[in-house]
């Protein structure tokens, strides 16, 4: 029998939908990272983001079967399990997170004491400057940039065609590019 | 024909990895921009461009404990443990009408409806012709004298004895006359 972790996305969900843990727990192993950190971008909570995830781990297990190479990559299904998740929860609970749970969550673990001040301004500018972004152009840019995903992909995420996400991430670099111009004028970024 | 312009959007949209682009422009894109210098130049801006938000992006991604990470699997993956997957609508209904709680609960119903369907069938069956026994064959005969049919039901050759009932001998002399 084949190694897990030798099989391609495809193929777990495949043994998946067949009910073989041993396969979807190779999925969880893979992506659950990366799906925890982007949905904390929007939650600034790990707690709350990890409770998200794990929902949503169970929704995919639930549907593996629905989950086919012609619809794209399990990659961008499983982002856009998460990401529908997270928008979610936002809604549902806006009051509470907009109280500040990211005081209390995030930066205890993301502080790193080797950071220079001029790394954790420019941090901070570039967080300000993502966080200006209209929000599906910050998603689409995040799961381009940070996530490694194709544009087809962030379009399935999107649920948009690859032209209208192309042309939204060229808007959004755009943005932060003109943003970063401006700003190095007044000597306060990059 | 791609013209520089939407290579340039292109540029601007899909980034600078031309594995990122549309597979069947790939390979002309490729052609235009090794004889375009402006389109090279713009590549490479945009390849600049990009690594600096990677690295970015690297920097503000909050950092995430591996023993957290380590937890959270195995909650999910104890979770999927004991998570049913939904059946085939098929087996759903099978299994529905098969199982002991959901029969059970519908047995009253079931019995109820049964009784009903039986009073129904009772109530309103329906009734057998109800034959006028109230005249004798002799009686019978004294009214087709009295009516002046019996002389001509005695010219067919027809006996008292072949009129075994009322019913009987009442259609037999309507069809002979």
């Amino acid at each position: 029998m084949k190694k897990l972790n030798l099989l391609s996305d495809h193929q777990l969900i495949e043994r998946a939908a067949k009910n073989e843990q041993a396969a979807f727990a190779e999925l969880v192993q893979r992506y659950l990272a990366s799906l925890v950190k982007f949905s904390t971008r929007y939650t600034l909570s790990f707690s709350c983001s990890e409770d998200i995830v794990q929902e949503a781990f169970l929704r995919a297990w639930r549907n593996a079967s629905s989950c086919s190479a012609s619809k794209g990559s399990v990659k961008s299904w499983l982002f856009k399990i998460v990401y529908n998740a997270t928008i979610d929860f936002l809604r549902k609970n806006k009051r509470e997170v907009s109280i500040g749970s990211s005081e209390l969550d995030i930066p205890c673990e993301k502080q790193n004491p080797d950071k220079t001040l001029l790394q954790a301004q420019q941090q901070q500018w570039f967080d300000q400057a993502l966080a200006e972004l209209p929000e599906r152009q910050r998603t689409a840019l995040c799961l381009f940039m940070n996530n490694g995903l194709s544009v087809i992909d962030v379009s399935a995420v999107l649920d948009l065609n690859p032209e209208a996400t192309s042309s939204l991430l060229a808007r959004a670099k755009r943005s932060l590019k003109n943003k970063r111009q401006q700003d190095s004028q007044l000597g306060a970024c990059l | 024909m791609i013209n520089r312009e939407q290579i340039l959007q292109m540029i601007a949209g899909y980034g600078a990895n031309l594995q990122h682009w549309p597979v069947s422009n790939q390979q002309e894109i490729k052609e235009f921009i090794a004889t375009d210098s402006e389109l090279s130049l713009a590549l490479s801006i945009a390849e600049s461009d990009e690594l600096m938000l990677k690295e970015c992006f690297a920097s503000s991604e909050p950092q995430w404990s591996a023993v957290a990470e380590r937890n959270l699997a195995k909650k999910i993956n104890s979770s999927t443990g004991k998570a049913e997957k939904p059946l085939p609508w098929w087996q759903a209904i099978i299994q529905r009408f098969t199982d002991p709680a959901q029969v059970l609960q519908a047995f009253p119903a079931v019995v109820a409806m049964l009784l009903l369907m039986v009073v129904v069938q009772v109530v309103y069956k329906k009734e057998p012709a109800q034959i006028d026994l109230a005249y004798s064959s002799e009686e019978f005969q004294d009214w087709l004298v009295f009516e002046g049919i019996n002389e001509g039901v005695e010219q067919l050759g027809l006996a008292d004895d072949t009129m075994e009932n009322e019913l009987e001998g009442f259609a037999e002399v309507v069809y002979y006359l």
